[in-house]
């Protein structure tokens, strides 16, 4: 147990910072009456900085030193004097170092809206479900707009996933259109496309994080 | 030390994007719910559209710089 703490203590303090950030969130979203918005933000907060103490974990454990194979060469054993050498050979790592920041964090800020939109639907009207609706689309580009300026998607990506948005918005104004002028067979069909086209969105901003590519 | 604090930096730039969008959508759909109400407001609706398209118009901005 003291070597594990020894050796994953940093990401173990963030996994339990980003557990009770996240914990906070669902109960907010899940178990609270009244859901706060300002508190949602603070656990999601929490939930980001539990996720940066991990990644600071990970590259720690990155830098230790491999020294197979290094020599030292001591005129006394067991002390160093002026003119001993030590040599290290640096290994090259056997595998890359963690993902980007951004990649963990927007994994959990993408995964959000999607909670947020499933809350919503459960006992929302119509055009209540298409804010929500509107909501998630909102954040997820905003959230990819962040990994692009970040550098955790790059600009490929990030172009195929603005296109993935473009086609979103039109459904989502079709169906608002729709029910603001009383057509409501037309607006269930139109927000059950934008809902398919926001799944395919979310899944490939999820899909092109290295977070997730490195799996 | 510098590292860690841009990670930290980097981190609660992503927390706010979610941060804005639940703060202009939740609170109107929650006042919805408490007025008894199942359709929302024009204005309401101009605010929930016009996050929307304010996240377009960055999204294509940011775009438009890395070219």
């Amino acid at each position: 147990v003291t070597d594990l703490f020894k050796n994953h203590g940093t990401k173990i303090l963030g996994a339990l910072v980003a557990v009770i950030g996240a914990l906070g969130d669902v109960q907010q979203l899940f178990v609270a009456v009244d859901p706060n918005p300002r508190h949602i933000a603070l656990y999601s907060l929490i939930v980001a900085l539990g996720s940066a103490v991990i990644r600071r974990g990970f590259s720690n454990t990155a830098a230790t030193v491999d020294t197979t194979g290094s020599t030292l060469t001591t005129s006394e054993p067991g002390t160093l004097a002026p003119g001993d050498t030590i040599k290290v050979t640096e290994k090259t790592a056997s595998k890359s170092g963690p993902p980007p920041i951004g990649a963990w964090l927007i994994f959990f800020i993408v995964a959000l809206p999607l909670v947020l939109g499933l809350v919503a639907c459960q006992s929302l009207s119509f055009q209540e479900q298409l804010a929500a609706a509107y909501g998630t689309y909102t954040t997820v580009e905003r959230a990819a707009d962040q990994a692009y300026v970040s550098g955790s998607l790059p600009k490929a990506q990030a172009l195929q996933a603005q296109a993935l948005a473009k086609q979103v918005r039109p459904f989502l104004d079709a169906a608002q259109a729709a029910s603001t002028s009383g057509d409501s067979t037309g607006a269930s069909q139109d927000l059950e496309l934008a809902t398919t086209a926001l799944g395919a969105l979310q899944r490939y901003v999820d899909s092109q994080l290295p977070a997730q590519k490195g799996k | 030390m510098a590292a860690t604090l841009v990670l930290v930096a980097d981190a609660l730039a992503v927390a706010n994007a979610a941060a804005q969008t639940l703060a202009t959508t939740l609170p109107i759909i929650q006042k919805a719910q408490a007025e008894g109400r199942t359709t929302l407001t024009a204005d309401e609706w101009a605010q929930i559209k016009g996050d929307a398209d304010a996240a377009d118009t960055q999204f294509a901005n940011d775009l438009a710089k890395g070219a």
